[in-house]
């Protein structure tokens, strides 16, 4: 039997769970009938539902509601405290005691802040300015520092809510940050990094601080690099001319005419002389082309060249390419949900087009940051509830 | 947990009556829900003493925040979102003391102790695999998963709950299927 692929497993998981349009559930329901691996998928979910359904509940401790009353009741006993601990040799101590007290708390206090610094780098040699405008300045673009070609920007965020940004090239080009895996689309189309951080593992922090290892060390650490960021893939090392016969292959592989395979191989070519890496080269190509065949990857190539044009380094003109085709892709797949019948029989259709332009005028970049700060005002005020609860068991537990 | 109009206005007369100092109609609402919050505090941190203290400090928690609530609002997700949040803490600090400790104290209970003997002979052999598979789970899907399967909350509700984006609910609801299908395919298939 076959394994299923994610987007199988993600479209029967819509069937059964009701999210499919009649027409697209038949066509499922087709595919399934030659599919043993899909039935089994969509046996193990009902059954799955239908056992846990099932399981008996545990019986909460008997006392448990006394307890809670009883907590409630009573006040700290304050006085015969007081008159166990009023002599002066228990003075003394008492007193030390809350010295290292009051040092500990104030450490706690400190120390779990809710705030974490992070640092976002850019390396853009040949930039004018380079700003970012973020949930975090309030979509006001904010400047970054310069040296030796990167661009630095530091910002204390609370970890406990995911955070929008893209910088801003030379006043007019909106791009997201190449060190960052996460994307988002937003409704309007444009594409804008996120910064996460997940309480349990601290991903978001982890990912910063490799980004600004890397930035300290160069290639030294870019194996390590490629570890923790696998699709950016910075340690290759592959001769030019192997890349590029690769490409051509794939392209080939694609369904791209000879002429067009061509034309690819040029451009790409000319990003390699420019410093762009093998690996984020066949990356951005090859998942170009498995998206969108020749057209995408066509685009994608077009807007890395372009990007290095404002200035950008060629590495991060690539990762920022790739990372706006792997969002399209991400939000093909979220999009499966409606399309998903359509999608398991013909495979992925052509994607129109990578992202809106990026090149803005002054007034459309003010708009547009405008309505970002309307859209982060609008999703903190959904967050607000649950935030004001977390916090406010955050001080009750100091 | 559904609730019905009836249900959600005779929280409000207790919430109501409790600000009023109205102790008896606090309880009332703590024998309402410990049930829910207890079993829940379980699922997530698989230990049931843990769970008896996390349920407790929910209630406190909760006391304390009594003239937060709004009306409308549902008070079992409100509830929900303390006792994750609870839970969260719990499992931080058990991170630090397993990282200090030699010995490995195995603090996960994967098989339900509280329940009778009748009970145990009730929860066949499939329902013991599915709590063991959910103690499998890493944390970060164990949540999600818990609320959808044995909380039967919808994603709307789950989103609300834990503060993920509908999205992030849906791809870690996914991800602890996927990890589950992959990880113990054949034994579901055996035993399921």
């Amino acid at each position: 039997m076959e394994p299923l692929t994610e987007q199988q497993e993600k479209g029967i998981e819509a069937y059964w769970e009701g999210r499919l349009s009649p027409e697209e559930r038949t066509r499922l329901e087709k595919w399934l009938e030659s599919s043993a691996s899909g039935r089994d998928y969509l046996r193990f979910l009902e059954k799955m539902a239908g056992k846990a359904k099932a399981v008996p509940r545990l019986e909460p401790p008997a006392d448990l509601a006394d307890r809670v009353m009883e907590k409630l009741a009573a006040p700290p006993n304050r006085s015969r405290l007081l008159g166990t601990w009023a002599t002066p040799r228990w003075g003394l101590a008492l007193l030390l005691v809350l010295l290292v007290s009051i040092g500990f708390f104030y450490h706690q206090a400190t120390s779990q802040a809710p705030s974490a610094e992070v640092t976002l780098n850019l390396h853009a040699p040949g930039a004018k300015s380079v700003e970012v405008a973020g949930d975090f300045t309030g979509w006001k673009p904010a400047p970054l520092a310069s040296r030796d070609g990167w661009w630095r920007f530091k910002v204390k965020l609370t970890p406990d809510r995911d955070y929008q940004y893209a910088f801003i090239l030379n006043g007019n080009v909106l791009i997201l940050d190449p060190h960052q895996p996460q994307a988002v689309r937003d409704r309007r189309g444009d594409f804008y990094s996120v910064l996460s951080f997940d309480p349990k593992d601290g991903q978001g922090m982890k990912k910063i601080s490799a980004t600004e290892k890397a930035r300290r060390s160069g290639k030294v650490l870019a194996t390590f690099f490629s570890i923790l960021l696998p699709t950016a893939a910075l340690a290759d090392t592959a001769p030019v001319a192997t890349a590029l016969s690769h490409l051509q292959q794939k392209a080939e592989k694609a369904g791209l005419s000879a002429s067009q395979s061509k034309a690819l191989v040029e451009k790409a070519g000319k990003l390699e002389e420019e410093g762009l890496t093998d690996a984020t080269l066949e990356a951005l190509v090859g998942e170009s082309l498995s998206l969108g065949k020749g057209k995408l990857a066509q685009k994608a190539l077009d807007r890395t060249g372009f990007l290095v044009a404002q200035g950008l380094d060629a590495e991060e003109a690539g990762k920022v390419a790739l990372k706006e085709v792997e969002t399209t892709r991400k939000q093909k797949e979220k999009a499966l949900d409606q399309d998903m019948a359509q999608t398991l029989a013909s495979g992925l259709k052509e994607h129109a087009t990578t992202s809106k332009p990026l090149v803005l005028t002054q007034k459309e970049m003010a708009e547009k940051l405008e309505q970002k700060r309307e859209e982060w005002e609008e999703r903190s005020e959904n967050q607000k509830r649950i935030q004001a609860i977390q916090n406010d068991s955050l001080e009750q537990h100091k | 947990m559904d609730q019905s109009p009836s249900d959600i206005a005779q929280d409000q007369q207790n919430i109501q009556a409790a600000l009023g100092g109205d102790q008896d109609a606090f309880r009332r609402l703590v024998e309402k829900y410990q049930g829910y919050l207890f079993n829940l505090c379980w699922r997530v941190t698989q230990n049931r003493q843990d769970a008896s203290d996390l349920t407790q400090e929910t209630f406190l928690k909760f006391y304390t925040h009594l003239k937060d609530y709004h009306p409308g609002q549902k008070l079992s997700n409100w509830l929900y979102t303390i006792a994750l949040n609870e839970c969260r803490k719990q499992l931080r600090r058990r991170k630090i003391v397993q990282f200090f400790s030699l010995t490995d104290e195995d603090r996960v209970e994967t098989e339900a102790p509280g329940l009778g003997a009748d009970q145990k002979e009730a929860q066949d052999q499939s329902q013991r695999l599915l709590g063991k598979l959910v103690a499998d789970l890493p944390e970060s899907l164990r949540t999600p998963f818990v609320l959808r399967y044995f909380e039967e909350l919808n994603d709307e509700a789950i989103a609300q709950v834990t503060g993920l984006s509908l999205s992030n609910v849906r791809v870690r609801i996914h991800r602890a299927r996927h990890y589950l299908w992959e990880k113990h395919g054949n034994l579901i298939k055996e035993i399921l």
